[in-house]
């Protein structure tokens, strides 16, 4: 903590090489999380870009009342949201239903795929289950909240994630049964 | 119930997850970052001080140095030099010492040169400092008449015998204080009378250099001499300057209203937003409303400047200005959420927070810039204390915190990236010079700029400054 202070001070000062230090502490897992919002690599070094441009003009804001790495995370999220809402690749296929609550798939299958495989799996989901399923699901955001984010009822958050969820489980039962799965169906 | 073990499953191996990213992102990253931003702020500011510092100080230098100016024509610097030996050696009949009342010893020199000038000059002197001893040689008597007296008689007119040749010459050095000396020379040409006598040359000797001419002994002879107790240690040192000032230098200070115009002939909102409509019914919260538009604000600025004459009506004036001004805009709640905003399809803004729009709270948009005029000031005549100029200011803007209306998400944001840095401006005004007769002839006016490149970028639409400001302008040397 008191390093992370530190290196803070440093970087709030503009220094160069305290700044590339932060970068390299948190660039691999931040990339992680943006990956997953997004659909592709790029994309992900994109947003990735972006939310450190943040981090850094922002900086001053922290307020050391919690793991920088957790407050760097939100920047993260906030950020690939505003990738995802603007960005006219993902635009149409962010439009979330309103569709009536679906019945929540009770099942909890052992995840055994290795995190990259299981991140190419969520990457699979349509734009808006993605990205509410990485809210809910990864990120642990309520669903009152992600409404609040992204300016839908709770309920439609509800009625997504559990579309979500269902996909996912899906696809990782057929992956073990195939061994393989066609990645690219749509529900 | 829905079991959250699929979830903490989840959350588990996603932690886990890492990806390297590619070394070009920390490049972008590092491209996307101020470079100590701050600091250079504090830089132009310094230097800013710098330069005006170092202006004040030269001119205050050129100030004092004028003061030991005399004619070129009327210096006589000939082949007889005056032995090392100080003042002691000269003849006593020559030279006399006294104290004046501020205890500050001055010599009094006869001088036994004489040298025509044709032109009439005004001589200024120094009451405290000064002595002037008019002699006839052709009587052989002298009168002293002091700076002070002349002053306090108002440059009574001094009737010599003769043929009013007045001279000056021979500056001599305090062996003992080792202090420069110098004497102002001028002659009249007018019997009896010493009028319209200016200094226009500085010769500084010392006894190393110093000659005197003793084989054109003329008529009468006006002697002025002035110690200046600035001190000198180091080898002396003969300077000339033949030519007449031509700069005028002074401080100059202006305040007045400032604002924001979309064009200076048109009464075009500067924000304007092609997806709001104005509402006369019940309100509809469909309808967007309409971005509010900046109010007027006030602005000062102050800054050093020269001016040269060009000729009898014309003059041309140059100077270095800082400038603040701002104005006021009706805004919504401050969102201190980092957004990325949308200007174009090709482009994209990221700022730290945004205003929503609205009415319930006022923003204050302010501007630093730091400019030089290029103006040019004409008189009708010579006399005339009105005068009219007009001309071209190149500013260069340091620092704003001023609001843009981005219709796209419906917000103001700000950053630095929208504005124009360099900003060119017309300007037109009037003023009179007060005082004329003075050491100070300090000048009044009013100017009207207005900025003819817009301030901000095009995508943000186009703003231009208005100013009307009231000046005030010193100058420390005319």
């Amino acid at each position: 903590m008191e390093q992370d202070t530190k290196l803070i001070n440093a970087c709030l000062k503009n220094d160069r090489a305290s700044q590339k230090q932060l970068y390299n502490q948190f660039a691999e897992v931040m990339l992680g999380v943006c990956y997953r919002y997004t659909k592709s690599l790029a994309d992900a070094e994109d947003v990735l870009q972006e939310g450190f441009i943040r981090v850094f003009k922002n900086l001053h804001q922290y307020r050391f009342d919690g793991e920088l790495g957790a407050w760097i995370r939100r920047i993260m999220v906030t950020t690939a949201l505003n990738y995802l809402k603007r960005n006219a690749k993902y635009q149409n296929d962010l439009a979330f239903d309103k569709l009536e609550m679906h019945p929540v798939a009770d099942e909890n299958p052992e995840i055994i795929l290795n995190t990259k495989e299981l991140a190419s799996l969520i990457q699979q989901l349509p734009t808006g289950y993605q990205t509410i399923f990485n809210l809910h699901a990864v990120e642990g955001y309520s669903h009152v909240e992600i409404g609040e984010m992204l300016g839908i009822t709770d309920g439609t958050s509800r009625s997504q994630y559990s579309r979500a969820r269902v996909l996912m489980i899906t696809w990782i039962k057929k992956y073990f049964s195939d061994n393989k799965m066609h990645l690219y169906a749509k529900p | 119930m829905q079991n959250h073990e699929f979830e903490k499953r989840m959350q588990q191996k996603m932690e886990e997850l890492k990806l390297a990213p590619a070394d070009a992102v920390w490049k972008k990253v590092e491209a996307g970052l101020p470079q100590g931003k701050k600091r250079r702020r504090w830089v132009i500011f310094i230097l800013l001080f710098c330069v005006i510092a170092t202006c004040s100080i030269l001119l205050r230098s050129k100030l004092n140095t004028n003061h030991l100016k005399t004619s070129e024509n009327n210096l006589t610097v000939k082949e007889n030099t005056l032995q090392d030996t100080g003042a002691q050696n000269i003849e006593p009949s020559k030279k006399q010492f006294t104290d004046d009342n501020d205890g500050v010893k001055s010599e009094q020199l006869i001088a036994t040169t004489t040298k025509i000038n044709t032109s009439k000059k005004k001589i200024t002197v120094s009451p405290a400092k000064t002595k002037i001893r008019i002699k006839s040689t052709t009587s052989n008597q002298s009168d002293n008449v002091s700076g002070e007296d002349l002053v306090a008689n108002n440059y009574k007119q001094l009737k010599t015998a003769g043929s009013n040749k007045i001279s000056i010459k021979a500056p001599v050095q305090s062996a003992k204080e080792n202090e420069k000396i110098t004497e102002t020379i001028v002659n009249n040409e007018d019997a009896g009378e010493i009028k319209n006598i200016t200094k226009t040359d500085t010769t500084v000797l010392t006894n190393d250099s110093l000659v005197a001419d003793n084989t054109e002994t003329k008529a009468d002879s006006l002697v002025v001499l002035k110690k200046d107790t600035a001190k000198t240690n180091g080898p002396y040192v003969k300077k000339k300057n033949g030519n007449k000032l031509k700069w005028a230098y002074g401080f100059e200070f202006a305040a007045g209203v400032s604002a924001v115009k979309n064009n200076l002939f048109s009464n075009a909102p500067v924000f304007a937003d092609a997806n709001a409509a104005y509402t006369s019914g019940p309100p509809n919260p469909q309808v967007r409303a309409a971005p509010n538009n900046p109010s007027k604000g006030a602005a000062f600025s102050f800054g050093v400047y020269m001016q040269r004459v060009i000729n009898e009506k014309w003059r041309f004036s140059t100077g270095l200005n800082y400038l603040y001004q701002n104005n006021f805009i009706l805004v919504g709640t401050k969102v201190d959420t980092p957004v990325t905003v949308r200007l174009d399809a090709f482009k994209d803004l990221s700022t730290n927070n945004y205003y929503t729009s609205g009415s319930s709270s006022t923003y204050k948009n302010k501007y630093h810039l730091v400019e030089i005029p290029i103006l040019f000031q004409y008189q009708f005549s010579k006399k005339s204390p009105v005068y009219f100029k007009t001309g071209l200011t190149a500013a260069y803007l340091l620092q704003s915190n001023a609001l843009v209306y981005n219709s796209n998400s419906s917000a103001y944001i700000t950053d630095k990236s929208i504005f124009n840095r360099a900003i060119f401006s017309v300007n037109i005004g009037a003023g009179i010079i007060l005082a004329k007769k003075t050491k100070f002839p300090f000048s009044i006016g009013y100017q009207f700029k207005y900025s003819i490149g817009s301030v901000t970028k095009t995508t943000f639409g186009k703003q231009h400054f208005v100013n009307s400001l009231l000046y005030f302008k010193v100058p420390i040397k005319k």
